[in-house]
């Protein structure tokens, strides 16, 4: 009967170590990515120019021109570093928000911040001339966006606060004010000029190019700090996957987790879709896809999930710059018909084991 | 360990009140069950007792301290809620669920002591065979027993037990009721338990308390509750009382 002990113990243990080794594995894969990405595009520049460019950084290289620099710092570079931190932010997002609801098919967008986002995206970009008061120039778009965002969610939790506070309240409410910004948002669509409808489009099919640095850092330490704080409280968030009930019988303040869920969602999932636009499926898919691979345990599951959504998002803009360029597809489109026949994959094989 | 309930109410708005001014205590190696019908208030008691609801007035106090000065943590130390294995949402392996009643103690990493206790109570339960298996794929027996074992190993001094043998066959029931005895008397640890089944409790209970409509009709030992006028009283059935001697261990049964 010890010996049953030990054994069960050290397969405890095994499967712990296998969790660990699959981030390391995970991290490895994208950093591998990365290096693939960085090397295509429509102008070519190979594996052995872009060490070159990157090396020039420190001792000058006359071989490297001008256009090659541009290349891989100004436009190729700030776009892997988006679509790795915006796969994370989208991903960890959706990872919380399903384990608070224990709903598989909540999503970062279920309680309608990007609606919200893309509502105020829209009034930037239609009536941009009327704000000019307001001095943010290039940032209008993403303050509006990111504004709208967080309005939202003050929004719904405000509605389901007053009807029942219950979980379901609070994705009815969500998917109720999410229709209405949408329909706001038609109306915007409607009353606008034609000239200025390519862009709300453009922004709406979600687009990881033209983010600025500034934009890139908030966005990194939107991402640390919510990391942070999402693996400070992954026993919290454990147990709360199981319910209200549980969690607060095993001694977890419910109530303020829960909120802070709630704060660090929104967060994620305005500052990414005020940069990029609204991007779908991987908020939705790459919480699943860390679930299948390392478990529900927050411990391992926030670092994998953040690796998980960074590495489906960049494979998938890489697909999109490059399948058929010159012209790039946005990621949004190439994200759901890549990754629907991926993910469907993955069911059926998990319900085959 | 003593438990002290004075004047308990609760209701979900302050007109109606689910939980009518009820007052009992518990002690160690005491095995409490709340019966009554549906809507009584057991359920609600047991809530408040665990600070899942906040009673609307009255006085919740283990070993003379008020519980709402008690932190979250604190509480989960002391007391320990199983759920009925029906209302579980809960995903992963066997392990991971027992786990979680380690909570109170983790702070974050996992020690060896942790999965020493939750493999030591696994196997004391005869379940260390399921400790890797998935919990939603297990039996509801099996489920129920879990939840247990997850109560077991937060170490508490009560246990708070909600409708446990309501879904489960008749062998399970009896293996739950079982392992609530030997908790009361092997580890002198305190049970309330909300159970329907009448029998069950006559065989099982130190103490019972029948409530009807949020008040207490009856408590106290289970001979003197357990009777053909409050039986009546509360859920309007005739019964008929039979001797454990000729049919065991059934002891009460309706007159149709």
């Amino acid at each position: 009967m010890e010996q049953n002990i030990d054994q069960a113990k050290l397969n405890y243990m095994n499967k712990r170590s296998r969790k660990i080794l699959f981030i390391v594995f995970l991290s490895i894969a994208l950093v591998m990515t990365a290096v693939i990405s960085i090397t295509m595009g429509a102008s070519s520049v190979d594996f052995q120019t872009v060490l070159q460019v990157i090396g020039d950084v420190f001792v000058r290289n006359d071989a490297i021109t001008d256009i090659q620099r541009d290349i891989v710092f100004k436009i190729r570079l700030p776009r892997i570093i988006t679509a790795i931190l915006v796969g994370m932010a989208l991903s960890n997002a959706g990872l919380l928000m399903q384990g608070i609801f224990q709903n598989p098919l909540v999503s970062p967008y279920t309680l309608g911040v990007s609606n919200g986002a893309a509502f105020g995206a829209s009034l930037a970009i239609i009536f941009g001339a009327s704000f000019s008061f307001l001095n943010f120039g290039e940032f209008l778009i993403p303050v509006f966006a990111f504004g709208f965002g967080v309005l939202t969610m003050f929004l719904v939790y405000g509605v389901a606060k007053v009807a029942s506070d219950s979980s379901s309240t609070l994705i009815l409410a969500g998917v109720a004010i999410g229709y209405l910004f949408s329909a706001l948002v038609s109306l915007v669509k409607y009353l606008s000029d034609v000239k200025d409808l390519p862009e709300l489009v453009f922004w709406m099919m979600g687009s990881l190019s033209g983010v600025p640095t500034v934009g890139i850092i908030i966005m990194l330490i939107a991402i640390t700090i919510t990391m942070i704080l999402m693996m400070w409280f992954a026993w919290d968030l454990n147990i709360m996957s199981a319910g209200e009930e549980t969690a607060v019988s095993l001694g977890v303040n419910y109530k303020k987790v829960k909120m802070m869920s709630f704060g660090i969602s929104t967060l994620l999932t305005a500052v990414a879709v005020s940069f990029t636009g609204v991007i779908g499926f991987i908020g939705l898919v790459a919480p699943h896809v860390t679930k299948m691979l390392i478990g529900n345990d927050f411990r391992y599951s926030v670092p994998g999930a953040a690796l998980v959504g960074a590495l489906l998002l960049l494979i998938a803009d890489t697909i999109g710059r490059n399948i058929i360029a010159p012209t790039q597809l946005p990621v949004g489109i190439v994200t759901s018909i890549i990754g629907v026949p991926f993910f469907l994959y993955l069911i059926v094989r998990k319900r085959g084991k | 360990m003593e438990l002290s309930v004075n004047d308990l109410k609760f209701g979900y708005t302050k007109k109606m009140l689910v939980v009518k001014g009820i007052s009992f205590s518990a002690q160690p190696g005491q095995l409490i069950t709340l019966i009554g019908p549906n809507g009584s208030g057991k359920t609600t008691i047991v809530k408040c007792l665990n600070k899942i609801l906040t009673p609307t007035s009255g006085n919740i106090s283990l070993d003379g301290k008020d519980v709402k000065k008690m932190t979250a943590r604190e509480m989960a130390r002391r007391i320990a809620y199983v759920p009925q294995f029906t209302n579980s949402y809960l995903s992963g392996s066997v392990m991971d669920v027992v786990m979680m009643g380690r909570r109170p103690y983790i702070k974050w990493r996992v020690s060896d002591m942790d999965v020493e206790i939750v493999l030591a109570v696994l196997k004391d339960l005869e379940l260390e065979e399921l400790a890797h298996e998935q919990f939603q794929e297990l039996s509801g027996g099996q489920k129920q027993k879990i939840l247990i074992a997850r109560a077991l190993v937060q170490k508490p001094d009560l246990y708070l037990f909600d409708e446990p043998i309501s879904f489960l066959d008749i062998k399970n029931q009896i293996d739950i009721m079982e392992l609530a005895r030997n908790m009361v008397e092997k580890e002198n640890k305190a049970v309330i338990m909300v159970i329907h089944d009448l029998n069950m409790a006559m065989r099982y209970s130190d103490q019972i308390i029948l409530l009807k409509s949020g008040e207490v009709e009856a408590a106290g030992l289970p001979k003197a509750v357990l009777n053909h006028v409050h039986i009546k009283t509360v859920y309007g059935v005739d019964i008929r009382i039979l001797e454990e001697k000729y049919i065991a261990p059934v002891y009460a049964s309706a007159v149709l």
